[in-house]
């Protein structure tokens, strides 16, 4: 599904992503992950399609397509979300209003009906509950106000309701209680299937308790300089990045 | 016109100072009432006009002033003549072509007299706004307080908008701030929406909308506000074509 082969990536004529090669197929789950600074937000962002990191040479192919030629937009609308580490607030836009629009946005793409506010309400509902948030948190500014948490949720009740087939990760789990952990893995294990794919970018273990990967890659230095099952995902635990 | 003592008033004045009637005088009489509207949405102009507004002892006035048309001089004068008189003001300029002027004086002259103004102003390329706030407060207008606002929003590197607040204070006993801002719609904010599906076009046009609906969200009255906020959106729709 998605084939990333020697990506080096800068911003700011800094070079962060330095020959990543990574291909993940359809039903697998993969995890991401390595010390502060080693490039996981860039690859994520580069991904999503953020258009202040230039990628310097390198080819990401998705679904049979060129992502990197696609706007960001396109790139949501063919199925590939980006969970942020640092969800936007966006007062005045009501949480309810972005959804829809998002979600329309997407079905016209696909030429599909647009779905009424009426009908979005009774669609909606049972995801909201499913990430465990309360439905007047859907009238307010999209995050505003939201606590840490709150943001988390947000960003997994838009993958929810956007049902992308790859959705990309990115420190989802930091900054998380125990109990909003485990609503943001339910969500994420709810969309898993053999058509679709995750990558989770992360810092700690503690989520791949929850959500189990199929397989754990090492970045440092902006490459991938391990890869392996679960068990690589323990050892750092145990013995930090230190010994790679 | 004379909002009588104790009263409470709601008046639209929609596209003012089309006739020969400039200025307009409102007298704000003690402890009444006034919500005005002003709005000013014609394809043209119209010619320059001026709003007198005294607020007598404890008389309160609410405003919310809306320009949406293309250019043209519009003043706005607010007395706050009676001790405890207290204006609420929030105003809207989207500049989409053509420059619009916008003067607002506000003068403390009785003691314990509160004022507030919220303004947001929007240019898009070609359109050139100036809005000059100016609160006056007179030695003897101890304890007033005041406060004015204007936060800008460029939709172009070739839209301008000159924005000025000031503050003339000759009383030692008073509360008074004031502040403008300018920026550009927020990158990430733009980076976000559209990494949800949403074209970047559209992405401009809801957080412009954001922006320039908070004076709007003042109106008490839902079918005028809603009908404004239709006008506004049309506005916006040229503004970022």
């Amino acid at each position: 599904m998605l084939e990333i082969k020697n990506l080096h990536a800068e911003v700011e004529g800094k070079k962060i992503l330095n020959g990543i090669s990574l291909s993940l197929k359809a039903g697998e789950v993969h995890a991401v992950m390595g010390p502060n600074g080693s490039g996981k937000s860039t690859l994520s962002n580069v991904l999503a399609g953020r258009e202040d990191y230039s990628v310097t040479s390198g080819s990401v192919s998705y679904a049979g397509k060129d992502l990197l030629a696609m706007t960001p937009e396109a790139r949501a609308c063919e199925g590939v979300f980006l969970g942020f580490q640092y969800p936007v607030e966006i007062p005045g836009v009501s949480n309810l209003y972005f959804l829809r629009t998002a979600l329309n946005a997407r079905r016209k793409y696909q030429n599909q009906p647009e779905i009424d506010a009426v009908d979005f309400m009774a669609w909606i509902r049972h995801r909201v509950s499913q990430v465990k948030m309360e439905m007047p948190m859907l009238q307010r500014g999209v995050n505003e106000g939201f606590s840490g948490g709150e943001k988390k949720r947000n960003e997994i009740l838009q993958m929810l309701v956007l049902e992308p087939r790859l959705a990309i990760l990115d420190e989802t789990d930091s900054g998380l209680d125990i109990d909003a952990l485990k609503t943001v893995a339910d969500g994420i294990n709810a969309l898993r299937s053999p058509e679709r794919a995750t990558l989770m970018v992360t810092h700690y273990q503690r989520l791949l308790d929850y959500v189990k990967p199929d397989y754990v890659h090492v970045l440092a230095g902006g490459r991938i300089v391990k890869s392996g099952g679960p068990e690589l995902a323990l050892a750092l635990e145990e013995k930090g990045y230190g010994w790679l | 016109m004379i909002v009588a003592d104790s009263s409470h008033q709601q008046l639209l004045l929609h596209n003012p100072g089309a006739g020969s009637d400039s200025p307009v005088q409102i007298q704000i009489g003690r402890n009444a009432t006034l919500t005005l509207y002003r709005v000013r949405d014609a394809a043209a102009p119209g010619p320059a006009y001026a709003l007198d507004i005294t607020l007598e002892r404890d008389a309160r006035l609410h405003l919310v002033t809306l320009d949406l048309t293309t250019g043209g001089r519009q003043d706005l004068n607010i007395l706050l003549d009676g001790t405890g008189a207290q204006a609420t003001l929030h105003g809207l300029f989207a500049a989409s072509q053509g420059e619009m002027h916008n003067e607002l004086r506000i003068v403390h002259r009785a003691p314990h007299c509160t004022s507030r103004a919220y303004y947001r102003g929007l240019a898009g390329a070609g359109g050139k706004a100036v809005f000059n706030g100016t609160v006056e407060v007179v030695p003897q207008a101890q304890k007033s307080d005041s406060e004015l606002r204007i936060a800008n929003l460029l939709l172009s590197p070739k839209a301008e908008i000159n924005a000025k607040p000031e503050l003339q204070i000759r009383a030692d006993d008073v509360k008074c701030a004031h502040g403008a801002t300018f920026g550009q719609l927020d990158e990430d904010a733009l980076f976000y929406l559209r990494s949800r599906g949403i074209a970047r076009e559209q992405a401009r046009r809801l957080l412009t909308a954001a922006f320039a609906q908070a004076p709007l969200e003042q109106i008490a009255d839902v079918a005028l506000r809603e009908k404004l906020s239709l006008r506004l959106q049309e506005r916006l729709t040229e503004m970022l074509a």
